[in-house]
Parts: C-alpha cells; structure tokens; sequence
C-alpha cells in the first residue's frame, strides 16, 4: 500500500490562454508547474503508467523521458534525488480562471510568498522511517521548500525543484518498499503593484509604445545629440522634453489612475557663467540658470504621456525635474536628473563623447569615472607632469573651438593656441596631445580658457585652476634683436607652462632674413613655411615648458627635434644642411619637460 | 562708446541658416604693425602683449586672410576700406574716447605679391590670400592703463558663411614714461627711426642711449643695423660681435634686470646668427 507522504499533489484546472499583459494592481494566487524531468540520482526504476512495471537500476535519467510518469527505487538502503525543471510561464488565477503569463509581462511584480512541493509517495512505515527534503530550500522532513523573501518571478519560472530522500532497508516486500515521486510544482502569492509615475526624456522623439527604448536619459548631456554632437551655440537654448507617464511592472505606459494635470518643478538648477567653459550667449545673462521649465501644468494626452517642454542653456548645466501628479493618497511624485548621475560624482553617468587632436581629430567616448574635480590627464611620457590645467567637470562641459561646442577628453592633454595674423598651426601638429585652435571671443581678455568656472546658484566647478591659452602673433621683422626669429615671453623668464606665458612671437621677417637664398626680410623664400612651421612649435615648445636642445651647429641632427638651438645660419646656400634638414618633431626627451600647469 | 566705422551695418543679402562648420575660411585679425618690445623697462602690465608710451605712435594692421584651401569670394556690397569692420576701444571694460585712423588704400596680398586694391563689390582671395588695412590709434587720451581694441565685422563669403572672428582684440599698456626709462624711450626711438629709415637720426638716439647706458646690448645691436643699412658689414659685424660679447659678458646689467634665461638664449643664437651670416665667426 502507498501511503502518502505529505506532498501536496494539487489539481488544477490550467487555461491554457495567450501570454497577458501585466494583471491589473492587486493580489493574486500564482503556480509554475515542473515541465520535465532534470535529473535523478540514485537506483531507480521508471513506471511508464499502465502495464507491468520495468525492472532494473537506473543510475540517474541521462535524458528527460516525456513519458514518465513516475519512478521509482526499492533498493535498500538508498540515497536518491530527483530534480524537476519548472516552466517558464506562469498562471495566474484572475477571475476564478487561471491565466498564462510570461515572467516579463509579470516584471516589477512582488511575490508574497512561494513554495516548492514534490508529489509523491513512500510506503508505510514503522519506526526508523525515511528522511527527505525539498529541493531547493527544504529542510529535512518537511514537504514543502519555502523561498526566501526577496524571490522574484524570474528567480522561480524555469528554475529547478525536486527531492533528497534517504530510505533505509525498511525489509519489506517489493510494492511496499518503495520511493516514488511523479509530480511537483511552485506555487504562491504574488502582488501587482500600482503604476508608478516615470519620467522619461525626449531630446530627439519619444514613443509611448517603447518608453525604454526611445528614452534619451542614458545618455543625454546638456546641448547633446544622440549622435554624441552638440548643437551649435548658435542655436542655444536647446529644446527637450520631460515626459511623465504611469508604468506598470512590465515597463509598459498604463492608464494614469487619477485625472487631472501633472505639475513641473526645477529645482537645484545651476547656473554656471556662460554656456561653456569659454564662451557667453549674446544676449543672455551670463549667471542665468542653465535649464528653465517652458510648461509647467500639462494634461496627460491621449498616449497617456504629459510633456513638460524644457530649455537647455548651458552645455554642462545641471538641474532636477520633479513632476507630481494627483493628490491625497493618490499623489505621485518623480523626479529625473539633468543628466543621469546616480553615483553622484558630478559627472554624467553615460559619459560623453569627446573630441581629440592628437593627429587629425577623432571622436571618442569618456566614460563616467572618477570625480569632478580631477585633473590627471597623462603626460605623453612617464617622466611628464600630468593635468592639463582642466579639471574633468570642466573637460566635459567642454569648449567653443571656431564657433563649434565640442567635450574634451580628460584622458588626453589638451592645449588651446590663439593664432593671429594668419600664423599657420605649424608642427605644432605633432605634439602628442589635443591642441585646439581658437578665435578671440574664445578666450577671455586674459587668455582665461575656462574663466566660466562659477556658478551664480551654487557652488563653482570644484578642482579649477586658471588656465590660459596661447596667443601667437606674427612679429614681423625683429629689429631689436636680428637673427631671433621667435621669442616666448613668460612671467618666469624660462620656459612655463601656458597659465605663465605672456606672448608667443613669431618673427617672419626675420626668418625671411635669415633663409636661403634672398636673406631679405621682405622677400618670400620658398624654404619660409616650413622654417615657419619649425618655429612655430619651437616657441609653442617652451610654451609648455619644453628646453632648448642646443647643437652647437651640429647638423644633421642626430635625433631631429624642433626644439634646437644654434643651428639655423643665415645664409644664401640653399643646400645649407640645417636649412634643407627642418625638423618637425618632438623627441621623448622634450616630452619629458613638458608641464601644461 | 563704440566707434562705428562702419556706415553701413546692413547684413550681407543672401545669408542663410549656419551650417555645422559655421564659420567662412576667411578670418578677421587685428595686430599691431609695429612694435619694439620691452627692454630697460618693466614689462606690460595685465600680461597683456604690448606696451606703448603715451605719446608713442601706435600703428595696427587688420587683415581678412583665407586660411583655407581654397578660393574663396568676399562680399563686400558697397564697402569702402573703413566699413569692412567696427571697432570698440574699452579700457577697463569703459568705452575709451579713441580714435582711429585707417591708411586709405587697402593691400592685397597673394603669391604673386603685395600690392594696394580697389574694393568692389566683392574681392577674390585665393587660399592664403589677404586683404590688409593699416591704421594708426589717434587721439588717445594720456591716461595710464590697459587698452582693448575689439574688432568686428559682419561680412560674409559667397556663401553666406559669415568671416571668422579669428583673432580680433589688440590689447595693449600705455604708459607714462618714469624718470628712469630715458634707456627705453632712447632704444625704442632708435629702432622707430631705422624702421622708417632715418638712419641719422637713428644714430642720435642710439648715442643718447649709450649716454645712459654704455654697455647697452641693444645700442650696439641697433649701431650694428645702422651700419649694415649702410652697406658697412665689417663695421656691423664689429658692433654684433660687441653687443655679443656684452650679451655673453652679462655686462648689461640693465638688459639683466629685465630679461630672462629664455630671451637672453635667444638674443644670443639671433647675434650668433647675424655675425655667421656676416661672415664672422
């Protein structure tokens, strides 16, 4: 005779239906139900329902056999377990029926409770009886294996559950000697929470119908675009919209609960000097706050959204939308961060993408990462100082280069160089870090390349250090001292970085003088640009505290380098060795005195 | 006070929404023509690049240059020289009753060289091509202080692209003279009348300057280029390779005072340089 071991075998009776949308908020009873056979060890014999029962020891099922219907042992003694795979799906019983649903339309719902039971049977007993538990969390003896609070849906359907049994060598006959298991399942309560009011960001389109997938917040920066641009300075403010919709568990937009309109604050907007580290929006006070709310009372529509229109003016600005909605109990509130920074460090927390001209200018993506007010760019030898004078915050919220707004990457050193008179950038170009050209009104009156580190709402941009750009001017001829033909003032009187530098000079006319074949000042020689270009980065050399390299005349240079000294003659020989040997490069020894702060 | 010089501030017809690149190739620049720097006296004040007396001529360039790669057409409508751009002098960011006054004829500059222009309605400019407009700063009050020259202009290329405002602010000290800067007053003055090509009175003031200053590198630097403009190398090359040895000796203990580590290597590789070029050694 069987007797029953207390699991639970329970008939239900399943409608089988579609997979549902997410249940309307509330409680309801919920199963999961064993789908196949896992695996099984011990000696067992497999009982495929009606005729004799086979005989012989199976050590473990190697495969789900879709015609158990139970197995059994009667080896004495045994150790045996069983495991059952649980399905994927879940029912639900709603309306005195139970219903299907998948554990993504069942997302964000709580489950109360759950528990694993095994149906089967064991015989009869005296004393000395068999011990047992429930996989996975049973304890010995008990029927049942009770999950841990904090157990979601996904961690249930598709999950395993099953049976550790020891029977002893109870010596009865062969019927009454058995362990048998053929069933199981998970079953319990779950709750279905209310909606919750969401925020969602607009920047370039919004679909209700995938709120997730079309939600600009993860990666939004102020003035940003998807495409990791920004839009022109010209066309600051930039237009966004904050969206507030209810979302079910599922991450689906629902039906608002309540009528009535939702209501838009700002608030902690800064309101940092300017647009950008270097520039001002004409017009527009320089200490205004960076975002400002254009609708502040909106109706939910149709798509059951409320968008809030919203106007960006600084391209690191910063500010907290709060959206409520009804009243009473029935008041909800969300709130959306301008931009995303959940782990608080200033920075946004999908990064952003930065420019570089190390050679020729690409795009790269900066991660989130350290804090704000760092500045540990890498000098581009181990023996450089690092920092680039810019602070990360400050790198981010980036720059007006020629009238474009472009992030720098605090990863790379960046340089900024004010070129006038038509100076050329030179072989500048091969220094190997980002160098920037940039017009007057990017800069301020003292050179100050992020001056708009202040912040009229709060407090400044952390870690700042007032750092300058370069100014080169062409000084033509240079009478008071003939043969110079570039000279970088400092405040130091040596080489300095650019925060000490005063003026680069370039002395055209007297490179004019100097080069072969003409030596006139006035007189343009076809080795000019290219002494042009050589003095040019010479002078931008000690602009960022780079030496001089004296070689005595030496020529060729062993290891060329655009910082040499005593090696340019004037004369008219156009095969001159230094003069048909320009260097153009920086050497690892120069980049070992170079310090931007 | 902004001093509009020009007339017509009318935008250029034809100009459109701005591109992503929103800037012509042709750029604005303001430089000064004509400078000596600083020697036997402090330098500028403010950083600012460039120091002049009161009283001193103050000479500036404005230049339109297509830094691309190429050709490019400026629209000028009906501008003359003085209305290709506004100006506005601020000292200590208050208008300054300034004035300026442009050189009437407006040069143009390409590989083919340099040479004065008539303005159409519209002018050429071929990759680093330029258009120049010299000027003096008149009527400057004799006020001690920083001056800012902010340079504007609104005209456009072909395109309607408007010109880049690439380096549009002279800025500069005035200063009045101390009792103890006789040297720099002498050597600027010197080197003013041997650009302008009064070698005589050059000579005067190199000889006030080493009346005040007898190891004065730079009276011998500008005695040596007094001598070379008179076709006398072996004489300039003997006053280069005085100013050297000065420089070398560190016998102007005034030129010290005020120079540094960095110029002074400069100053002696440009006199190494010349006395080469000279044939000395």
């Amino acid at each position: 005779m069987r007797s029953r071991l207390s699991f639970v075998f329970l008939t239900f009776v399943l409608l089988a239906r579609a997979a549902h949308a997410q249940p309307p908020p509330g409680s309801y009873q919920f199963q999961i139900r064993v789908v196949s056979l896992e695996s099984a060890a011990g000696s067992f014999q497999l009982y495929r329902g009606s005729g004799p029962e086979p005989t012989g020891n199976f050590i473990g099922f190697p495969v789900v056999d879709p015609t158990f219907q139970s197995f059994t042992t009667d080896i004495n003694p045994e150790d045996v377990s069983m495991r059952f795979r649980t399905q994927t799906q879940v029912y639900v019983w709603i309306n005195n029926a139970w219903s299907v649903y998948t554990p993504a339309s069942l997302a964000g719902v709580v489950v109360d409770s759950a528990r694993a039971t095994v149906d089967g049977a064991e015989p009869g007993l005296p004393g000395g009886g068999a011990s047992w538990t429930v996989y996975p969390n049973g304890q010995q003896g008990f029927a049942q294996s009770i999950y841990r609070a904090g157990t979601t849906i996904n961690d249930l359907a598709g999950s395993v559950i099953g049976m550790n049994a020891t029977k002893p060598d109870w010596g009865y006959p062969y019927d009454g000697n058995k362990i048998s298991v053929w069933n199981g399942s998970i079953d319990g309560f779950l709750t279905v929470p209310r909606p919750t009011l969401t925020l969602y960001l607009d920047v370039d389109g919004f679909s209700p119908a995938d709120p997730a997938g079309t939600d600009d917040k993860n990666w939004y920066v102020p003035g940003g675009l998807a495409t990791g641009a920004s839009v022109l300075p010209a066309n600051l403010p930039q237009r966004i919209r904050v969206v507030a919709a209810y979302v079910n568990g599922a991450g689906a937009i629902v039906t608002p609960p309540v009528t009535g309109n939702a209501a838009l604050a700002l608030s902690n907007v800064s309101a940092f000097k300017g647009i950008a580290m270097n520039a001002s929006k004409k017009g527009r006070s320089d200490d205004a706050p960076d975002f400002a709310a254009i609708t502040t009372s909106v109706a939910f529509g149709a798509d059951n959204t409320a968008r809030f229109d919203v106007d960006c003016w600084d391209y690191g600005g910063i500010a907290t939308a709060t959206v409520t909605h009804g009243s009473g109990n029935n008041l909800s509130t969300a709130q959306l961060r301008l931009p995303l920074d959940a782990d608080g460090n200033g920075l946004p927390d999908g990064g952003w993408y930065a420019k570089q001209s190390v050679q020729g200018t690409t795009t790269v993506h900066v991660a989130d990462g350290g804090q704000s007010g760092d500045d540990t760019d890498p000098g581009p030898s181990g023996s450089s100082a690092t920092g680039d004078g810019l602070t990360r915050y400050e790198e981010y919220r980036g720059f007006i280069v020629q009238g474009v707004h472009q992030r720098t990457d605090p990863n790379v050193m960046d340089v900024f160089v004010n070129l006038q008179n038509s100076l050329p950038v030179g072989d500048i170009v091969n220094l190997p870090f980002s160098k920037w050209s940039i017009l007057t009104a990017e800069m301020a009156t003292d050179r100050g390349i992020n001056a708009n580190y202040t912040n009229a709402a709060g407090a400044a941009i952390p870690g700042h250090f007032a750092q300058k750009a370069l100014k080169f001017v062409d000084g033509g001829y240079n009478t008071n001292s003939p043969g110079t033909m570039g000279l970088t003032s400092t405040t130091t009187n040596n080489p300095a970085p650019p925060s000490q530098v005063i003026v680069v000079t370039i002395y055209t006319g007297s490179i004019r003088w100097a080069s072969p074949p003409h030596n006139s000042k006035n007189t343009v020689d076809p080795v000019d640009p290219t002494k042009t270009n050589q003095t040019i980065a010479h002078e931008m050399g000690h602009a960022v505290s780079i030496q001089h390299i004296d070689v005595n005349g030496q020529c060729p240079l062993v290891t060329p380098t655009v910082m040499v000294t005593n090696y340019f003659p004037q004369t008219t020989d156009v095969n001159n060795c230094a003069w048909t040997h320009i260097p153009h490069v920086y050497t690892t020894t120069d980049m070992g005195w170079l310090a931007l702060r | 006070m902004r001093l509009h010089l020009s007339l017509a501030a009318a935008m250029v017809a034809g100009v459109c929404a701005i591109s992503a690149q929103p800037f012509s190739s042709i750029s604005l620049g303001i430089g000064a023509d004509e400078y000596f720097g600083t020697v036997y006296t402090a330098p500028p004040m403010d950083e600012v690049p460039f120091m002049f007396y009161v009283g001193e001529r103050i000479r500036f360039r404005v230049d339109l240059v297509n830094g691309g790669d190429t050709t490019q057409t400026l629209a000028l409508g009906a501008r003359g020289a003085s209305q290709l751009f506004d100006a506005e002098i601020t000292k200590g960011d208050v208008a300054a009753p300034v004035r300026l006054r442009l050189d009437r004829t407006v040069e143009r500059e390409d590989a083919s060289g340099r040479r004065p222009v008539n303005l159409g309605a519209s002018v050429t400019l071929p990759a680093g091509g330029k258009l120049s407009i010299h000027g003096d700063v008149e009527s400057i009050p004799p006020e001690s202080g920083v001056y800012v020259i902010d340079i504007s202009t609104e005209l456009a290329d072909a395109s309607g692209r408007p010109v880049a405002p690439q380096s549009t602010r002279l800025a500069f000290e005035l200063r009045q003279p101390g009792r103890d800067e006789g040297a720099e007053i002498a050597r600027r003055s010197a080197l003013r009348a041997l650009a302008d090509g009064n070698l005589a009175q050059s000579e005067g003031f190199v000889s006030r300057l080493l009346a005040l200053n007898p190891a004065s590198v730079a009276a011998f630097t500008v005695r040596a280029q007094i001598a070379e403009a008179q076709g006398q190398n072996g004489e300039a090359l003997t006053l280069y390779r005085r100013a050297l040895e000065i420089l070398e000796g560190n016998r102007d203990q005034q030129y010290l005072l005020r120079i540094g580590s960095l110029e002074r290597e400069d100053q002696i590789e440009g006199l190494r340089r010349v006395i080469r070029g000279l044939g000395g050694h």
